[in-house]
């Protein structure tokens, strides 16, 4: 039976106040009452038995193939041994009936031993069977020991040896068939047995195991054993039922007294309740005369939790008096725990410039790896990569955190546009963790790193391991195809273009010029395979130079979906900021309003494959406006790098509103008429322009494409009122295709 | 043991079987496990390696305890007829190891704490403590013991046997053994294959297939024999149809695989194919006996010199040509806790089985 099943079967959790005693009425699981009828029915095994091992044929099992009956044949039918004389069975008498008199044997035993919570449990237990029963004046007396061998048995009993005194009832069996233990000893011997069978499975965290001996045992659940109740509370706690644990917690602060175990409980609970669970707890608390809530000493914990909460968590908002709190804490305290609970609350909540603030107070209080990987992270939120890395460095081997911090500030290092000079030694040294981690991402940008310093040899090298390290990503195969193309490695070149052309229409469009020249027309920021930058290691030097590669590598939508002129600009924007969006790399991890960020930053820097991941991450976590927004991200990001199909599918998903519908709808057309054309097939260019063309107006270059493809229809004078518009509006390129036409069109 | 015992009991256990109430708790078969040990062997055990809480302490491993030596003292306490000593193991038993959330028990306990530091269970270890439940349950007419007995039998046939290529498997552990938690996946342990207590299983718990588990642990005998010894490794990987030596572990017929003949013999099957390996690297002129060997360099990695493994090379002999067991033998004096609780199990089967040779 699944957890879950059990837990179902768990039911309700009556709470039930008995006189003296508290007892969790917690119903008894289905595993508890199942086996009790088949098991009596089970017989030793029988002469069917024989079946198990006499018919097994050796040679046919191990072959498979069927031989001759080479049966195990036992060497000579052994003859077994005299049994021992048989010991006489126990003789079947009924349970002695449970008289009017109570069995006060343990109550005595406890009383002369001092044991006060013992004795108390044992009074409160007697009270609820039998609710006449008044303790006796003279319990503490002691009694008359009449049976030598059960007061052993109580004393072992007493001291928690529990299994000498299942060996010394069974000793005494053997010795005196006659002899009947006393239920109430078989009683308690099996609730101390469940105890500690519930507080060993309570420390080996087996929950189901805490709640089922709970269920079945709920004379453990009492007030005077509270560390039972916590221990079931949390195992419902860590097995997802909290709701469970906060009942568990309402007992315990609606019955037991001691002020002491209900703060406890509060404490306890904080480590399994979410916060309106244990404000539930919280409303049970009990002011004193002095007028100070019982609950007092937990309130700046609470407050921290909350923040801590806060700080994992983008969504929730912490009040200012619980920041005002911690901000004291931070203030009156020495250590830098408060001061980490709110950097990492403001770098939670997108503002890193006050986190960074907290997490320099708490460096300057201690130097360890959770801050040290917390302020590198803010420091990289804060567009200052190169300090990142520097703080990451020193505990990057502290835990696999610390590892993935450093490898993510490290690779946004690397991704700044255009790139930075860095020391020599922590080039080297961010080389060798990210080769040593085997991080995809990290080799992927040290690739475009320098690709873009001109180190096209070397960006080879690390685009080959970025894409052994990440066999289906593009960006890798992109940029391996454009080294090598720089690199003049035809092979090399072709194998990227055989196995990624079909999947990847800007890989295919390098080896394809009629393609290129169709599809980028902004060609002109393109450097060519000869490539327009020098093969330097000097960073300086790239500065010069036009910048490469994917900032400017725009495909058809791209330049459809935004302005010619607004490009460059916002290709300035982004260099000239030292732009990198790779604060994090792995977008499921991120909150979905950082990938959602994360993914227009990408956008800007036109790596829109990445973009789409980030887009698709936050409209996978978010619902609303965020959604439609990241939804809206993902299809600009598709269409951009020319993934139609999932670009249509993308903006068919998520409703959005009118004009941006219309937006994307428009974009997919027009990339679909790109497309077809240069497929060659001009019927379907028209279909696709027709459409676009009651969604938004032709501009030159579509109409010129519409020209084209009359022309090749043979449509020549659709073609030419197309050309002569055009051509109307200054286009030279109009007036040369007017120009082809007429030589197509002339009489031979 | 049940089938030698079958055997010999014949027609009139059928007979029996028939005639018996199915209703009731009831001996279809009366044990003759029972009595097995004597008492003065047993004491001398128990007072070694039983400490007073019933935790059966392995000193040879820095005596921690484990689900294997609590099921090995309550089969041995079953077979000393010591009903005390098995209510106290039973005790430890279930109040510190049977603490998994499937019901199954933790396979090991430390003395310092944290007692229990891994929560996997090791299925040999389930199999014999359900198994000597089962055996005392019939024994001594306790219903709660067999209660207690199908409980686990019924999940660890659920949780640990498997079909897999068409072969059911006892997976050492629910954890990190199966195909798809190793690359090398199922590895599976053949000592853990105790065939005795299967047919006990198949009484308890008869939604598993303990039959054909049974059948493909023979086979699997019959087909993993490594090296020029042909024997078979502790950890054996059944990835694919041929067993090999299982990645990460010594390549060594160990600790494990020692007890393989006895768990055999002990379930009356007596074939020569699958004893012979072990007859031919134990017996004979010139034999150590058993011993660790490594079966890619055949090396021998360490003779066991102790009585305990001799025990199990004489067991053998007797079962397969009558011969007599050395008189040291004989006469029990406990070593450590493995040796020794290998030798009480041979000496019991043999004073059940085959007085001749004692």
């Amino acid at each position: 039976m699944s957890l879950k099943q059990q837990l179902l079967v768990f039911g309700t959790l009556a709470v039930i106040g008995l006189e003296g005693a508290y007892l969790l009425d917690l119903a008894t699981s289905s595993a508890e009452a199942r086996g009790e009828a088949p098991i009596l029915q089970v017989q030793r095994p029988s002469g069917s038995q024989q079946a198990f091992y006499a018919p097994i044929r050796m040679a046919e099992l191990a072959t498979g193939t069927a031989t001759a009956p080479a049966a195990l044949a036992p060497a000579a039918a052994p003859t077994p041994a005299p049994a021992p004389a048989p010991v006489p069975a126990p003789v079947a008498a009924p349970a002695p009936p449970v008289g009017p008199a109570v069995d006060e044997t343990a109550l005595r035993y406890f009383a002369r031993q001092g044991d006060e919570r013992r004795l108390q449990a044992e009074i409160a237990r007697l009270r609820a069977l039998y609710p006449d029963w008044t303790p006796p004046d003279d319990f503490s007396a002691p009694a008359p020991i009449s049976d030598a061998q059960l007061d052993q048995m109580w004393k072992l009993y007493g001291d928690g040896q529990y299994a000498a005194v299942r060996s010394a009832i069974a000793a005494r069996l053997v010795r005196e068939p006659q002899w009947q233990a006393p239920p109430d000893l078989i009683t308690r011997l099996d609730i101390g047995e469940a105890r500690d069978r519930l507080i060993n499975a309570s420390n080996a965290q087996q929950w189901n195991t805490v709640v089922s001996i709970g269920s079945a045992t709920p004379s453990l659940l009492t007030c005077a054993d509270v560390d039972v109740l916590w221990r079931v509370a949390e195992a419902f706690g860590k097995s997802d039922r909290t709701s469970r644990a906060r009942d568990v917690g309402t007992y315990i602060l609606t019955n037991c007294q001691d002020p002491k175990e209900r703060l406890a409980t509060i404490q306890k609970a904080m480590a399994y309740l979410d916060d309106a669970e244990l404000a539930d707890l919280l409303k049970l608390e009990r002011i004193g005369p002095d007028g100070q809530g019982e609950f007092a000493p937990v309130k700046n914990d609470l407050a921290r939790r909350r923040v801590a909460a806060g700080g994992a968590d983008a969504s929730v908002v912490v009040s200012p008096a619980d920041i005002a709190l911690v901000e004291r804490l931070v203030r009156e305290g020495t250590g830098p725990d408060d001061a980490v609970l709110l950097g990492a609350y403001w770098f939670q909540h997108n503002d890193p410039t006050r986190a960074a603030q907290w997490f320099e107070l708490a460096k300057g209080r201690a130097d360890t790896a959770d801050i040290a990987r917390g302020y590198a992270y803010v420091l990289n939120a804060l567009k200052r990569p190169a300090e990142a890395e520097a703080a990451a460095y020193k505990w990057r081997d502290a835990s696999k955190e610390n590892t993935d911090a450093y490898l993510v500030v490290a690779t946004a290092m690397l991704a700044v546009d255009p790139p930075v000079k860095m020391e020599r030694d922590v080039l080297t040294r961010t080389a060798k963790a990210i080769s040593d981690a085997k991080y995809g991402p990290g080799a992927q940008e040290f690739g475009w790193y320098a690709y873009k310093i001109g180190q096209t040899a070397i960006a080879a090298r690390w685009f080959e391991m970025a894409l052994s390290l990440m066999p289906g990503d593009e960006p890798a195969a992109y940029g391996l195809a454009l080294a090598n193309q720089k690199l003049k490695d035809k092979a090399g070149f072709d194998k990227i273009v055989r196995e990624w052309g079909d999947r990847s229409p800007r890989i295919a469009a390098l080896a394809d010029p009629k393609a290129r020249r169709n599809l980028i027309p902004a060609a002109e920021a393109i450097p060519g395979p000869d490539g327009e930058t020098v093969e330097t290691s000097r960073v300086e030097e790239v500065e010069e130079a036009e910048p490469v590669a994917r900032p400017a590598r725009r495909q058809a939508a791209a330049r459809a979906a935004q302005p010619v002129e607004r490009r460059p600009a916002q290709r300035t924007a982004a260099r000239s900021s030292g732009r990198s969006c790779t604060g994090e790399v792995r977008p499921e991890q991120l909150s979905s309003m950082s990938a959602l960020n994360r993914g227009w930053c990408l956008m800007e820097l036109n790596r829109p494959i990445e973009a789409a991941d980030a887009f698709d991450a936050a409209v996978r976590s978010s619902s609303g406006q965020v959604a439609q927004d990241a939804a809206y991200g993902r299809t600009l990001a598709y269409l951009r790098a020319g993934l139609t199909d999932q670009a249509a599918a993308s903006a068919a998903s998520t409703s959005q509103s009118v004009p941006r519908a219309i937006e994307l709808k428009t974009e997919v057309l027009t990339q679909r008429a790109i497309g077809s054309y240069s497929d060659g097939r001009y019927i379907e260019t028209l279909l696709m322009l027709d459409e676009r063309s009651r969604l938004a107006p032709e501009q030159n270059d579509l109409m010129m494409m519409r020209g084209w493809s009359y022309f090749h229809l043979r449509r020549f004078n659709d073609a030419k009122t197309i050309f002569v518009a055009v051509a109307g509006t200054g286009s030279r390129e109009a007036q040369r295709a007017l120009a082809t036409l007429a030589e197509a069109t002339k009489p031979r | 043991m049940i089938a030698s015992l079958l055997r010999s009991a014949g027609v009139a256990a059928l007979i029996a079987a028939a005639t018996v109430s199915m209703a009731t708790l009831a001996h279809a078969e009366p044990s003759t496990m029972r009595g097995t040990v004597t008492a003065a062997d047993w004491r001398a055990y128990s007072e070694r390696f039983v400490d007073a809480s019933g935790r059966v302490i392995d000193d040879g491993n820095g005596g921690i305890s484990h689900s294997e030596g609590q099921g090995y003292g309550l089969l041995l306490a079953l077979a000393a007829d010591d009903r005390a000593g098995f209510e106290r193991i039973w005790s430890f038993t279930r109040t510190e190891l049977m603490l998994r959330d499937d019901g199954l028990a933790v396979w090991s306990w430390q003395p310092t704490l944290p007692h229990v530091r891994d929560s996997n269970n090791a299925s040999d270890g389930d199999l014999l403590i359900a198994y000597a439940l089962a055996e005392a349950g019939w024994t001594w007419n306790e219903p709660a013991f067999l209660k207690a007995a199908a409980a686990i039998a019924e999940v660890l046939g659920k949780k640990t046997v498997v079909e897999d290529l068409g072969r059911q498997l006892m997976l050492p552990g629910v954890d990190g053994f199966s195909r798809a938690a190793r690359p090398d996946g199922p590895v599976v342990n053949l000592s853990y294959w105790i065939f005795e207590a299967f047919p006990v299983m198949a009484q308890l718990a008869p939604h598993t297939d303990w039959q054909g588990l049974s059948q493909s642990g023979l086979a699997l005998l019959q087909l993993a024999q490594f090296g020029v010894q042909k024997l078979p490794t502790d950890w054996i990987s059944v990835k694919d149809k041929t067993p090999v030596p299982a990645a990460g572990f010594d390549p060594d017929f160990g600790y494990n695989a020692i007890r393989i003949p006895l768990y055999l013999i002990r379930a009356g099957i007596t074939d020569a194919a699958l004893l012979a390996p072990y007859e031919k690297a134990w017996l004979g002129e010139g034999k150590l006996g058993p011993a660790v060997i490594n079966v890619k360099t055949n090396a021998v990695e360490s003779p066991l010199n102790e009585p305990g493994y001799r025990m199990l090379a004489a067991a053998l002999a007797c079962v397969r040509s009558g011969t007599k067991v050395p008189d040291d033998l004989k006469t029990f004096a406990p070593t450590l806790y493995f040796p020794s609780t290998l030798h009480l199990l041979s000496l019991s089967f043999l004073t059940e089985r085959h007085a001749e040779c004692l």
